[in-house]
């Protein structure tokens, strides 16, 4: 059944979806548009004047808004776990294989190498950095602002909704939603079909779209600067948007078995090789 | 619209109250222990049951045995007194004591190369997977090819 309202925009360089059982008001549509742009303008590394590139300009410390601790404990805890390989300290890195601000796409010679986490300090709302770092907070901060976008709503009283921000979706209906997990080397194919129920978020995250030159792509292994192989493609559902962002980023660099202590979700991942696994309890259907 | 404020309190001066900041929130910002103890295996000192002597403590060693889960870990405390054990305490390794279950109902959830269905054959509300990227990342790539063949 296709959704009473869809309000469909573009907002931080890519495409947004609000479902509602009635059409948004003025006044929430404006209070998501000003939420989007106060997150923007924290933590964009592709715009100048963000407080990230700041950060990345000189050493000091800085005072980070509420939605800063629940990001930062989480990529502190995937850090751990992960040893390093999942870190908002790649920034450089990523920018050096050529995802800059700019999308030259073009690799330096000499990519910076990625800071170990002491680079900065993090003693809530302050974040402390002894030189100049770049943040990218891209493993779970679209989620994150998904999950801020939900507040805006339920603050709004807007009752039931779907939050679709370009494959990061946050449910909020009795009525669950049927979504199709795209095959990520077909996109006229699914390779199953998730129910998200009411509350939860589902995230995916694939190397093979937003990859470039030579075997480049996006998610990078924090403890060698370089792009993951072996798993091409994520879907993690979770409680929570931003949790279920980051963990389709650290299914890309952990076993399913590693995160399970941490962290309630279920998830489907598929190999290079074109094998799939899958959580017991996918409240879904994997087509094999 | 009302941006939140940052301050820029100090500059490379802060490495004093750095250190302290350091010190202070070490504990409140890391997760749950996610680092399992290392320990030194002591089973020469278990299984002595005979003649020579065995000195009287607490020993600790870890071992790791082959289910159908794979292989799973414990860690196992022994207090000897008078030469007698007195107290085993076995502690599942969190990390694999979690994976132990899990793995064993996860058995089934893996498949040799999925080919899926095509998406006219769903009734689906919405795609997830990578298709929607940046927008900004698409129209540079679009960029690139059209240079290429230009």
């Amino acid at each position: 059944m296709p959704p009473p309202d869809a309000w469909q925009f573009e907002a931080i360089g890519t495409a947004w979806q609000i479902d509602t059982a009635t059409p948004l008001t003025t006044e929430a549509r404006d209070a998501i548009t000003a939420r989007i742009e106060s997150f923007d303008a924290v933590w964009s590394r592709f715009r100048d004047d963000s407080l990230v590139s700041q950060i990345a300009r000189s050493a000091g410390t800085w005072e980070l808004p509420d939605e800063a601790d629940s990001l930062l404990r989480l990529y502190a805890a995937l850090y751990e776990i992960t040893a390093g390989a999942v870190t908002p300290l790649i920034g450089r890195a990523l920018s050096d294989l050529g995802y800059d601000a700019s999308y030259s796409l073009t690799e330096r010679v000499d990519p910076a190498p990625v800071p170990s986490w002491d680079a900065i300090v993090w003693h809530r709302p302050f974040l402390t950095n002894l030189s100049p770092v770049l943040l990218d907070v891209g493993a779970a901060g679209k989620g994150l602002l998904v999950d801020l976008l939900g507040d805006v709503l339920n603050d709004a009283g807007t009752g039931a909704y779907t939050i679709d921000g370009s494959g990061d979706v946050l449910h909020q209906s009795e009525e669950s939603l049927r979504i199709a997990l795209e095959h990520p080397a077909d996109t006229s194919r699914a390779i199953g079909v998730v129910e998200l129920g009411n509350g939860q978020a589902l995230c995916a995250s694939a190397t093979n779209r937003r990859a470039w030159g030579n075997g480049l792509h996006h998610v990078l292994d924090g403890r060698t600067g370089r792009p993951t192989d072996g798993i091409i493609a994520t879907w993690v559902i979770a409680d929570s948007c931003m949790v279920a962002d980051g963990l389709a980023t650290a299914l890309f660099l952990a076993e399913p078995t590693q995160l399970m202590p941490g962290f309630t979700y279920e998830f489907v991942r598929m190999h290079a090789d074109g094998r799939v696994e899958w959580s017991p309890e996918f409240p879904g259907e994997v087509f094999r | 619209m009302k941006l939140p404020t940052h301050k820029k309190f100090l500059s490379a001066t802060a490495a004093a109250s750095v250190l302290l900041l350091t010190a202070a929130c070490g504990g409140s910002e890391e997760p749950a222990d996610a680092t399992p103890t290392t320990s030194e295996t002591s089973s020469a000192a278990v299984d002595d049951n005979s003649s020579a002597a065995v000195n009287d403590g607490t020993y600790e060693g870890s071992g790791e045995y082959a289910n159908q889960a794979g292989q799973s870990k414990v860690k196992v405390e022994l207090t000897l007194a008078d030469g007698k054990i007195t107290d085993v305490e076995v502690t599942p390794q969190a990390t694999n004591a979690t994976s132990k279950g899990f793995q064993q109902k996860f058995a089934s959830g893996i498949a040799d190369e999925v080919v899926g269905k095509s998406l006219d054959e769903l009734n689906v509300s919405k795609v997830s997977g990578s298709s929607l990227t940046s927008i900004g990342f698409n129209q540079a790539i679009d960029q690139i090819k059209a240079d290429a063949t230009a």
